[in-house]
């Protein structure tokens, strides 16, 4: 693990005054091509208070497990948007290619496959918090492990996924654009953001989708923020 | 002795003149959205302690309004310790949400295996009792739309949702979610919503022919298609509009579950031996089918493009002459901004409709307001109707009813006049005795 960072967020070394340059917290994410999401993401980095925001990138592509490595060693935020296998477990990552799981699988391949699992304790210790966004992120399978969990091990503070499958296109849509609403308002919790984007999506299409099962991992750091931007801190 | 008399006469009308204005600054203090948060928490506002001196107001799920938004610790009458996310809307006034924090007296201890759990029927009693305290819009007769039990930790989750009409003509939806293991309410959230929006074209297909109609697209509208898991007609009927229907379209929800190529591709001719689930990527998506016409709806539509059948052609130029038309008389050079927003409220509803309900801002020539905004108490202050059944919003006052306007019956700017008369800007909160009027913060 390279640079430390305090529970504020702020790098240990710049606290130290051994650093003076600014460190804008990474929020890398991603999404199926197919699949659409709000223009809240991108309000992350075009906001004028830059200096409260993350550093964000929002790419409707899915990265190669080379790509998404290197953003879980050097990213406070992570958003995944994309299918899993159906039993939870996994995440598809660049289509036809590999996946994202919690441990290795039976015909896990190194080239195109990523383990959680593989990550030493907190070797991502900078990870502030992974959203899964896909059908069953948060279960456990016997074969792939559990996403939330193993991402919770390598360092991240807080995790989150969905204990049913989640309706894509508008639902998708409408349940990440209300996400990162609310998300952005400085001091909301990542508990408050994500059920009222549940209630946004039921009050829009009279159905949550499955939007109403997202779980966060630790339980008790339910009332964590994202907003302003930080990193996290060893758990 | 008449110089003693006029001494101990002053002395006392300026200790009554200090109590007084004590009292009253102490009351000017606490919001009127502070207080309702504390009649839905059971707690003495004296006694709540707010983490911030000022209401952080955040966006509301519901449409255009805004939340107050208050982090509160206190105790309550029977000194239970109280600390929550307490968000209040302060346009109709009500606790929009609530959830504890870190309270072990509502969460309790994680469970374990072996921890007596809550029945359906205990958990609902349980809801429904809290929700009957503390939701004034709630009633009994509401029906339970929704209800899901969740086996999490730290403690498994029974939810229960019910939507009803009402306050008049609006409908609402009350949520909590009651801990299996201590019973108590965790988490609640209620929201006011625009009624019900008829269907402006007939109904000609049933849920089956829908489905059907899906099941016919699937080729087109999922050619990387492996294998369905299940196809099926979700929730009721829409009408109130979609991304990819206008309001007073009635649409289907078709829900399709299954299998695809995770690529994207066409699935591989296999010989008739299914591929294998674990290396294919599992979906879920929802269709909307045109109720009258059958068409799958795949291209989305904007809101503003058509006006509902029926809506009133009103300029936003003409906006602020009508609204000022309504405003009280004594009000000194009013200016009124007009800020185009979507109307919530739909067409064909009593009094017409309108198509926006845009809005307003009333402030002085230097913009400054002129009277009061988020703590106006006018802005729900409708009679009800008793032939209803409704109770009127408990900080309604009985000699300042709200006269609301024709096409929106108070949810407008019309509805803030009587709260700018002079002599109406006093509210008597329903925690407060009779004849001790808590005064809106200046």
């Amino acid at each position: 693990m390279g640079q430390e960072y305090n529970r504020d967020g702020q790098p240990k070394a710049a606290r130290q005054g051994l650093a003076t340059v600014e460190v804008r917290p990474l929020a890398k994410n991603w999404r199926d091509p197919s699949f659409e999401w709000g223009e809240n993401l991108v309000d992350w980095q075009e906001t004028p208070h830059r200096d409260k925001r993350y550093q964000a990138y929002a790419t409707a592509q899915l990265p190669s497990n080379a790509t998404l490595s290197g953003a879980l060693h050097d990213s406070a935020l992570i958003m995944l948007y994309s299918h899993s296998n159906g039993q939870g477990g996994n995440q598809w990552i660049a289509p036809g290619n590999g996946v994202l799981c919690g441990k290795q699988y039976t015909n896990f391949d190194p080239d195109v496959d990523l383990s959680l699992g593989d990550f030493t304790e907190n070797e991502a210790g900078q990870l502030y918090f992974v959203n899964f966004v896909g059908c069953y992120t948060a279960l456990d399978d016997e074969e792939y492990g559990c996403l939330i969990d193993a991402a919770f091990t390598a360092g991240a503070n807080i995790t989150g996924g969905f204990q049913e499958a989640i309706l894509t296109g508008d639902y998708g849509e409408m349940w990440l654009d209300r996400f990162y609403y609310y998300a952005c308002v400085e001091g909301i919790t990542v508990y408050w953001a994500q059920y009222w984007a549940a209630e946004a999506v039921k009050a829009r299409f009279d159905c949550y989708g499955g939007y109403d099962t997202y779980f966060l991992k630790p339980w008790y750091r339910r009332d964590e923020w994202l907003v302003p931007a930080r990193f996290g801190w060893a758990n | 002795m008449r110089k003693r008399v006029i001494w101990i006469g002053s002395a006392l009308l300026i200790a009554v003149g200090v109590i007084l204005a004590t009292r009253g600054v102490g009351q000017a203090r606490v919001a009127l959205d502070q207080q309702v948060a504390a009649e839905f928490l059971g707690v003495d506002p004296d006694r709540l302690v707010p983490d911030r001196e000022e209401a952080m107001v955040s966006p509301s799920p519901w449409g255009d309004r805004k939340l107050s938004w208050w982090v509160y610790s206190g105790r309550t009458l029977i000194g239970e310790a109280v600390r929550a996310d307490v968000f209040v809307d302060p346009d109709l006034y009500y606790v929009a949400s609530l959830g504890w924090r870190d309270d072990k007296a509502h969460w309790g201890p994680e469970a374990s295996p072996d921890t007596p759990l809550l029945t359906r029927e205990e958990a609902l009693k349980a809801g429904q009792e809290f929700v009957s305290k503390r939701c004034w819009f709630y009633r009994q007769e509401d029906r339970l739309e929704y209800e899901q039990y969740r086996p999490q930790l730290p403690q498994p989750l029974w939810a229960f949702g019910w939507r009803g009409p009402g306050p008049e003509e609006l409908q609402h939806y009350v949520k909590v979610g009651v801990s299996a293991v201590t019973g108590e309410v965790v988490t609640y959230s209620a929201s006011i919503d625009p009624p019900e929006v008829p269907a402006a074209k007939p109904v000609r297909l049933s849920a089956e022919e829908a489905v059907q109609r899906v099941r016919e697209m699937l080729p087109t509208l999922q050619p990387a298609l492996v294998e369905v898991t299940k196809l099926a007609v979700m929730g009721r009927l829409l009408t109130g509009g979609t991304p990819r229907s206008l309001p007073g379209q009635p649409v289907y929800q078709v829900c399709l579950e299954g299998y695809k190529m995770p690529d994207n591709s066409a699935p591989p001719d296999n010989g008739g031996v299914p591929l294998d689930r674990r290396r294919l990527a599992f979906f879920a998506i929802a269709y909307m089918v045109d109720a009258t016409t059958g068409e799958v709806l795949t291209k989305r539509v904007s809101l503003q493009e058509a006006p509902p059948p029926g809506a009133p052609r009103i300029s936003a130029e003409q906006v602020p002459g009508i609204v000022t038309t309504a405003l009280p008389t004594g009000l000194q050079n009013p200016q009124v901004v007009v800020e185009r927003g979507d109307c919530p409220r739909p067409a064909g509803r009593r009094g017409g409709g309108h198509r926006y309900r845009p809005p307003l801002r009333l402030g002085g020539p230097d913009g400054a307001p002129t009277g009061p905004d988020r703590d106006s108490p006018g802005r729900f202050q409708r009679r009800g109707d008793p032939r209803a059944g409704w109770r009127p919003h408990p900080l309604r006052t009985a000699d300042a009813p709200g006269p609301g306007c024709r096409s929106c019956r108070g949810l407008c700017a019309a509805a803030l006049a009587p709260a700018l008369l002079p002599g109406r800007r006093h509210v008597r909160h329903p925690l407060q005795p009779l004849g001790d009027p808590v005064l809106p913060p200046d």
